[in-house]
């Protein structure tokens, strides 16, 4: 897949949950409980988007965003496999289980309509695929900002993630190296030393 | 204008059989996969579309599912996954991840893995999630790495198993149905569960013809969109459904005028049903309205496989000329903006369909196909 050179990279964010996540109370009424992982990249986005300013905010229909990473969100996955060991499922917990949760999450907190997924590759992998879509719907004029992010799990420390944003313009190329320099360092503590 | 896509083979697992001439058969005919399974705990439903079980646990069991309904789409395709161009789409939502403990402490793409090396696959497979959407985005995904030349065979779908986490979440949630499985019906009261896979071979039309391959259907376009709205209910305005059927006609160049057949997500509680009917009727606006039918009223709803599955049934409710009767709609909702099969099956001579899947987190994709006839 190649990369075009009308796409730019307008931006990156990487965070790190454990602090204060000024989203929260934006959707405590609807999201009654998110894994703390989905909310770090909640933050990430936020932080991407944030740069954006009132160019973002007019386009949050036309906004893509894929989920590149191995980890389902380890709380709410965990909590939920317990408690159906003892034979009950929370309907809070059960909804912040799955791999996609946290792109949903993103979506309901920055208002994000456009197409998004969740690849569950290594970054290394999922890069060059997150990409190639990214720019097939810029190109096509699906959408005019296309968001890709990486979230990980770090044993003993707070979750991590990062996301960058490409638009068509001028500017430098991105290509796949580029974007894997840019995502790579939130997710290598986990999945990219797997041997 | 976008080139359209070949398909050239399909094949499903489902709780009313394996082949694709019977099980269309039993749709047709009004039939469901749906018996008692027993639960050690109290569920809204002990009622389960499933498929006969070889005693295995959740994991192996959703990779025998995926093993043989892959091997049998590239059967009929007339191919083998070890192409040097062929590449593997594979989406689940929860898969056997909160069951089998094995699962727990693994990459999310393992079972993927495994697969592709199981049926002889190259390269590793792209793997992906997104809730009850992921058959469907695996057919979006699929479709895309064909346009961008980055492989010319694409065998793409989905697979899920029932289990004990699912049947309690959904109890739990409200989201099961107490009585039965009833899309669209005024009695409507929520879903019931299924397992199966369903997987589509695409193919670029060049690669189609060079081999002389025959045609099931020709995929025209695909689009996605999400809810922004709740974690587990579909938007009630539905702006994202419609944002993602509005999306793929303009992927597939044609207007909704143009679509003749509708498989709807059609889980039968009233939220779906109610977002999918507002959905459709800001789409058709006072255009013509497109048959709608549904499937898990026969299935059950099957969650990362559902996409696939259905977009199987659409293909062949194109291909046959005919409809089959929602399983479980008697009285049909009076506000329900489509025409719908109520009963029997209704005959047609449309050429192009929709197949709109919604899932959990918002995810909402649709796919667009042509028959080949």
């Amino acid at each position: 897949m190649n990369p075009t050179t009308s796409l730019v990279l307008r931006g990156g964010a990487r965070t790190r949950g454990g602090g204060a996540n000024p989203y929260v109370a934006k959707v405590k009424t609807s999201v009654r409980y998110a894994d703390p992982m989905a909310w770090t990249l909640v933050l990430a986005v936020g932080e991407v988007l944030e740069s954006l300013g009132e160019s973002f905010r007019a386009s949050a229909d036309r906004c893509s965003l894929i989920h590149v990473g191995t980890q389902a969100p380890p709380e709410a996955l965990s909590s939920a496999a317990r408690e159906a060991l003892r034979g009950f499922a929370s309907p809070i917990r059960f909804p912040a289980a799955p791999p996609s949760a946290p792109t949903g999450l993103a979506c309901i907190v920055h208002g994000i309509r456009g197409p998004t997924l969740a690849l569950t590759l290594p970054v290394t992998e999922g890069a060059g695929l997150a990409l190639s879509l990214s720019t097939a719907w810029l190109m096509r004029g699906v959408i005019d900002y296309a968001l890709i992010a990486t979230t990980a799990a770090v044993s003993g420390e707070e979750p991590r993630a990062a996301c960058v944003v490409l638009s068509r313009g001028e500017g430098q190329p991105v290509d796949t190296a580029l974007l894997v320099q840019a995502l790579l360092p939130a997710s290598r503590a986990t999945d990219e030393v797997r041997p | 204008m976008v080139a359209p896509i070949a398909v050239t083979g399909a094949a499903w697992s489902t709780a009313l059989g394996h082949g694709l001439e019977d099980v269309w058969r039993r749709l047709l005919a009004g039939e469901h996969g749906f018996v008692e399974v027993a639960s050690p705990h109290r569920l809204r439903n002990t009622l389960a579309a499933v498929i006969p079980s070889r005693g295995e646990g959740p994991a192996p069991r959703l990779r025998r599912f995926a093993v043989e309904t892959l091997g049998r789409a590239l059967t009929e395709a007339g191919l083998d996954a070890r192409g040097a161009t062929t590449r593997l789409v594979l989406g689940t939502s929860l898969g056997a991840w909160l069951d089998d403990e094995g699962e727990w402490t693994a990459p999310l793409h393992a079972w993927a893995d495994e697969v592709a090396r199981a049926v002889g696959a190259r390269e590793r497979p792209v793997s992906l999630s997104t809730a009850c959407s992921s058959g469907a985005d695996a057919i979006l995904v699929g479709a895309e790495l064909i346009r961008s030349g980055a492989a010319e065979v694409c065998v793409c779908g989905g697979v899920d198993v029932m289990t004990p986490s699912k049947r309690l979440a959904h109890s739990a949630l409200s989201t099961m149905s107490p009585t039965r499985s009833r899309a669209f019906d005024t009695r409507h009261d929520g879903m019931l569960l299924g397992e199966g896979a369903g997987f589509l071979v695409l193919e670029s039309l060049e690669h189609a013809r060079g081999r002389s391959a025959s045609l099931l259907a020709l995929f025209r376009g695909a689009g996605s969109a999400n809810d922004a709205a709740s974690m587990t209910s579909p938007d009630p305005a539905a702006l994202g459904a419609r944002l993602a059927m509005e999306r793929a006609l303009q992927d597939a160049r044609v207007s909704a005028r143009d679509i003749g057949l509708i498989n709807a997500h059609g889980s039968a509680t009233p939220a779906n049903d109610r977002a999918e009917a507002e959905a459709f009727r800001a789409l058709f606006g006072t255009g013509p309205r497109p048959c709608v039918f549904a499937t898990k009223g026969a299935f059950g709803h099957t969650l990362g496989a559902t996409g696939a599955m259905e977009a199987i049934a659409l293909i062949l409710a194109l291909r046959e000329g005919v409809v089959p009767p929602i399983v479980g709609l008697e009285q049909p909702d009076k506000d329900f903006p489509c025409p719908l099969p109520v009963g029997r099956p209704v005959r047609h001579e449309e050429r192009l369909g929709l197949s709109l899947t919604l899932g959990f987190g918002g995810f909402d994709t649709a796919l667009v196909f042509e028959a080949a006839r």
